[in-house]
């Protein structure tokens, strides 16, 4: 598509409109700062970067992946989102058990597809504020011999402060899908939460 | 042919749906094609794509992919027709002039003209026209879909002047090749996602049922919504 007179008109004028609406709209006081939600997917963009390039073993970037997720996001209110229907029905210890088992879990699964980003180079290239979603921020991993790949940081403040609440992968809500996935391994448990949480934790999660 | 895809799309009322997630009242058919779509990829795709990746040069590949995409040109002009896109449209057809004097079919000058190839299917002219999106449907060899976008995807064989049954006599068994090469292309272009989806993941149909139907929506939409992000602090 090329871009004529007509149509940068167009845009130029459905600008000119969001800014005034933008403008007469009362500022949210829940909304978070693109330039904020910018800076921690900056920092935490960063820190994946050097836990790619540490060289460390799989076991410490498993454990460093996992203190990254408990830094930089919402886990409670991840933990709560991905158990999906089972969270209502489950005892406080559970709740608590769930938690850390996903931590566990993030570090074990996401550490390993760090593999896959081996020689390539994650850098912030935009933000997108959605207002009470949050900013998504997005980032592009580029690499010689692989094609360009997105990831987009949904982040927001709702919870007091400034933190990646989903992360989308060329189009796909990471939490969206595991909420899914969720249901299905505890159905597959006879809706057994505990053994469940056990197998998450331990790690004995692949399909059988 | 909008009547039958409503009337697929009718079965879809029913239980809320909630966030990525798309009423799937055919699950236990469903993970039965997607048993056996599995099985084809193991043994046929997943190999034909590796064979494609270490075997076919740059070149090759090139010429492949213009030669696809320059065929593609009725579907697109149709569709793009069909959905009110008429500049869109027009540039289909002169994209496949410059293509087709300039670099006979299987270069892309009109790409460096500024006329890059700008997809779309039945599907989408559907999901244009206000047809609902319809329940979850994995159907043999044609992968995963919604049932409008499952309807677009057999509609098309059928309808698509260059497409896999039709074409001129002569031309069917060049076209055939081409849809092979293609498959065994695409297989290997999204060799991450694919294998991701189908051999590491808990519970493969689900993961593909959840990727799928996301993609496509976003994809439909042109983009991220507000509607499609993730919601953790509701209730």
């Amino acid at each position: 598509m090329t871009m004529n007179r007509r149509t940068v008109l167009k845009a130029s004028l459905a600008g000119a409109i969001a800014a005034a609406v933008g403008l007469s709209l009362p500022t949210s006081a829940r909304a978070v700062e693109v330039g904020e939600a910018r800076a921690l997917i900056e920092s935490v963009v960063g820190e994946i970067t050097g836990l790619i390039q540490s060289g460390k073993s799989a076991e410490a970037q498993r454990l460093e992946f996992s203190e990254i997720f408990r830094r930089n996001a919402a886990v409670p209110e991840i933990t709560r989102f991905v158990m999906g229907q089972a969270w209502r029905e489950m005892s406080d210890a559970q709740k608590a058990k769930a938690e850390n088992a996903l931590v566990s879990y993030v570090g074990r699964v996401y550490a390993g597809l760090l593999n896959d980003y081996q020689g390539q180079t994650l850098e912030v290239t935009g933000a997108q504020d959605f207002g009470a979603k949050g900013v998504l921020v997005t980032s592009r991993a580029r690499g010689a011999s692989v094609e360009d790949s997105t990831v987009e940081w949904q982040v927001s403040d709702r919870s007091g402060s400034v933190q990646v609440v989903d992360v989308v992968a060329e189009g796909v809500s990471l939490l969206q899908t595991q909420r899914q996935e969720f249901a299905a391994m505890i159905d597959r448990r006879n809706g057994d939460v505990d053994r469940f949480l056990e197998d998450l934790a331990a790690g004995n999660v692949a399909e059988g | 042919m909008v009547v039958a895809a409503a009337g697929l799309a009718g079965c879809a009322s029913g239980e809320p749906v909630e966030p990525g997630g798309i009423a799937d009242p055919y699950e236990s058919t469903n993970r039965g094609f997607h048993e056996f779509n599995k099985g084809v990829d193991t043994v046929l795709l997943r190999p034909a794509s590796q064979v494609y990746d270490l075997a076919m040069p740059g070149l090759g590949d090139l010429l492949l992919t213009n030669a696809v995409n320059f065929l593609r040109m009725p579907m697109n002009f149709i569709n793009h027709t069909a959905q009110g896109e008429f500049e869109q449209a027009g540039a289909d057809v002169l994209r496949t002039g410059i293509n087709l004097v300039m670099g006979l079919g299987v270069l892309d000058p009109a790409t460096e003209f500024g006329l890059p190839q700008v997809e779309t299917d039945i599907g989408e002219t559907l999901y244009v026209w206000g047809v609902d999106e319809g329940p979850y449907v994995e159907l043999p060899l044609f992968g995963p879909a919604s049932a409008r976008d499952g309807f677009g995807r057999v509609a098309e064989i059928v309808l698509d002047p260059f497409g896999f049954f039709t074409g001129y006599e002569g031309l069917q068994l060049a076209r055939r090749s081409l849809a092979v090469g293609n498959l065994a292309r695409l297989r290997a272009d999204n060799t991450n996602v694919i294998d991701q989806a189908l051999y590491e993941s808990e519970d493969s149909y689900v993961t593909t049922r959840a990727g799928y139907i996301q993609y496509r929506r976003r994809q439909l939409a042109g983009g991220a919504t507000e509607e499609s992000l993730t919601d953790v602090f509701a209730d």
